[in-house]
């Protein structure tokens, strides 16, 4: 639990104390006077920043008990409110508790009030806490911290009258079945000749709670002495004198430092330090008396430090996250190494395989793709030896024609003169033949004649797949212009006339 | 709804200020170790590739030496006839003047152009090897 600051305001004074999570220490009374007053400025202003948890303990205080319809949420929170103007128009310090639900048909809630009806009395204190700029958790009722004794000193009687001596005066609260029911302070200093009064404030208190209806005659008080100095020892024997429905439980002071947990040095400081000590254990008080406007600075402060909080959670959870990649890093890293000596020894195991190899101008495998390829390639490599002797027989029929230039070529079927080749299709040898005819002059059908005849021939090879005349001699087409002379024919010379034929084998040839 | 004011922003702020911080420097050290897994992971990878292809060369190494013995010969004799390896245009251009001379021709011409790729690399399926 975190340091905070711990006070204790009456009318008269101010005790303060430091609660450190486990232990309260320094505490310390200031008088209602400007020294003291100015001495508790300073003793705030060394606080830097702590929260403060401020307990009032005065008689200008009330409490009462009210049934109110069961409602929930704003419903409740809404009429509570209306109800908490309604009993206390003159003090901002006021709070409500749930206590439990009646057993009637309408199953109302019972709430218990409070409030400090007399603000001015705490003002001196809270004008200089407020001005130290600590923030203010809340302001809680004394009678509400003593409720914890219970537990802590293992009372189980169902009804408790438990007398405290306080800086301020003596306390009684009277707790019916482990549930606040009563409190007052009787402003009675302890002392000498004082303990026969407060017997007397204890019997009537008895009488006080009979009248109420709250005990009857015959029910057994405990009433609970909390003596924090060695001074209420006496009050035992002086309560029960002719007394049959009081018993009483005394606590001495070393059961309060043994069963409570409070260092005697601060119950030697201040009576009040008890209840200081209860203050500091509970990590959220029931019962703030205080209004929002007094605790935004404890919000504040709440939120800052749940963001800190966060900040802390944030670095420790990427501190974490990053540890586990670390760690992951590393193992990975290892494994890394690992594999590569694997693949070292591997690599050294094939080059003592490789010594025993025949040398080898290259790789295995671009030893075998080149043998391969290449006889891929003379596999459909042609020479145009097939082209000349299928041209040689067909010449040797037509002895007037003769060959000037052979154009030879290797390619895709369907592919045109002067366009790329397409992407597939069987290759074929094709051939373009430049050559002549000498002929008679005029003899223009015959040597078209031959011509046609030579074509027929080449085609006639099982190897060609198309032969056919790709230029005559002579343009006879319509589009093309044709002269000559016919004027005497005797003497003319034979004339020589230069045609191409394309041949196209088959594919495979 | 939450409403903040001044006041509040100003006691809010060095909290606000060191978990921006925080987050900032968490998110950076964060994305950087991530990266770090990663790029080791990436390592394994390529380390566990290398392994594998170490162990097959191993494993395959008695079909190499049976494909080297196999082949080496063939290799050979197409280096020596020109087929592998650099061209050799002086020597074609020799022999074609040598066969000339020999069998007396009246003269060859001949025009050997620049070099180009193989023109049906999809019927041989060269694969990685240059054919020109």
């Amino acid at each position: 639990m975190a340091r905070r600051l711990v006070l204790c305001a009456s009318t008269s004074h101010l005790t303060t104390g430091v609660w450190t999570g486990r232990r309260l220490e320094r505490v310390h009374k200031f008088e209602d006077n400007e020294p003291d007053q100015q001495a508790f400025a300073n003793f705030l202003r060394a606080a830097h920043g702590v929260p403060a948890y401020l307990m009032a303990d005065t008689v200008d205080e009330d409490y009462r008990f009210e049934t109110l319809p069961h409602t929930s949420g704003k419903d409740r929170r809404d009429m509570i409110e209306r109800k908490l103007k309604q009993l206390y128009r003159s003090t901002p310090f006021y709070g409500s508790s749930l206590q439990d639900r009646e057993d009637s048909k309408r199953r109302d809630d019972r709430y218990l009030f409070a409030a400090l009806t007399n603000p001015e009395s705490l003002n001196p204190w809270l004008r200089i806490l407020s001005a130290s700029g600590l923030p203010i958790a809340g302001v809680f009722p004394v009678p509400m911290l003593s409720l914890s004794l219970i537990k802590k000193l293992e009372l189980t009687q169902p009804n408790l009258l438990l007398v405290s001596k306080h800086e301020a005066g003596v306390r009684q609260t009277f707790v019916k079945a482990q549930r606040f029911r009563i409190s007052r302070l009787t402003p009675v200093r302890a002392g000498g000749g004082t303990i026969e009064s407060c017997a007397e404030e204890i019997r009537n208190t008895r009488m006080y709670l009979d009248a109420l209806n709250v005990m009857h005659v015959d029910d057994v008080l405990t009433v609970v002495i909390l003596d924090q100095d060695g001074t209420l020892d006496a009050l035992r024997e002086s309560v029960l004198r002719g007394r049959r429905n009081l018993r009483a439980v005394y606590v001495s002071p070393q059961d309060v430092v043994s069963k409570v947990g409070v260092g005697r040095p601060a119950m030697e400081a201040s009576s009040d330090a008890l209840h200081l000590f209860l203050l500091g254990q509970q990590k959220s008080p029931d019962f703030n008396l205080a209004p929002p406007a007094l605790t935004s600075g404890f919000t504040r402060h709440l939120v800052s430090r749940g963001i800190y909080a966060g900040s802390v959670g944030l670095a420790v959870l990427a501190l974490a996250w990053c540890g586990l990649n670390l760690f992951q890093t590393m193992g990975l890293k290892n494994d890394a190494r690992d594999i590569a000596d694997k693949t070292r020894k591997e690599q050294a195991t094939y080059q003592a395989i490789t010594r025993s190899f025949p040398p080898a101008p290259v790789s295995s495998d671009k030893l075998q793709l080149t043998v391969d390829v290449a006889g891929r390639i003379g596999s459909i490599a042609r020479l145009p030896d097939i082209v000349f002797g299928v041209l040689s027989r067909a010449l040797d029929k037509y002895p007037a024609m003769r060959l000037n230039a052979v154009k030879w070529q290797l390619g895709r079927v369907g592919a045109e003169a002067n366009s790329p080749a397409p992407a597939s299709g069987p290759l074929s040898q094709s051939a373009t033949l430049q050559m002549e005819l000498t002929t008679q002059p005029g003899d223009i059908k015959g040597a078209l004649g031959s011509i046609n005849s030579f074509v027929h021939e080449l085609g006639k090879s099982d190897k060609v797949a198309a032969a056919k005349v790709a230029r005559m001699p002579l343009n006879f087409a319509s589009t093309g212009n044709l002269s000559g002379s016919t004027s005497n024919p005797h003497l003319e010379k034979p004339q020589v006339s230069q045609f191409e034929v394309e041949v196209v084998f088959k594919p495979g040839v | 709804m939450l409403s903040l004011s001044a006041q509040d922003l100003r006691a809010l702020s060095k909290p606000l200020i060191v978990l921006a911080v925080v987050a900032v420097l968490s998110g950076a050290a964060v994305a950087s170790s991530g990266r770090a897994v990663k790029k080791a992971q990436a390592q394994v990878r390529a380390e566990e590739t290398a392994l594998i292809e170490a162990r097959n060369r191993v494993q395959q190494s008695g079909q190499e030496k049976r494909i080297i013995e196999q082949y080496v010969e063939p290799y050979k004799q197409l280096e020596r006839a020109g087929i592998v390896g650099e061209e050799q245009r002086i020597s074609w251009i020799d022999a074609l003047r040598v066969a000339n001379r020999e069998v007396d021709l009246y003269g060859v011409e001949y025009d050997v152009g620049p070099q180009q790729p193989y023109a049906f690399m999809s019927e041989v399926s060269a694969g990685s090897l240059s054919v020109r």
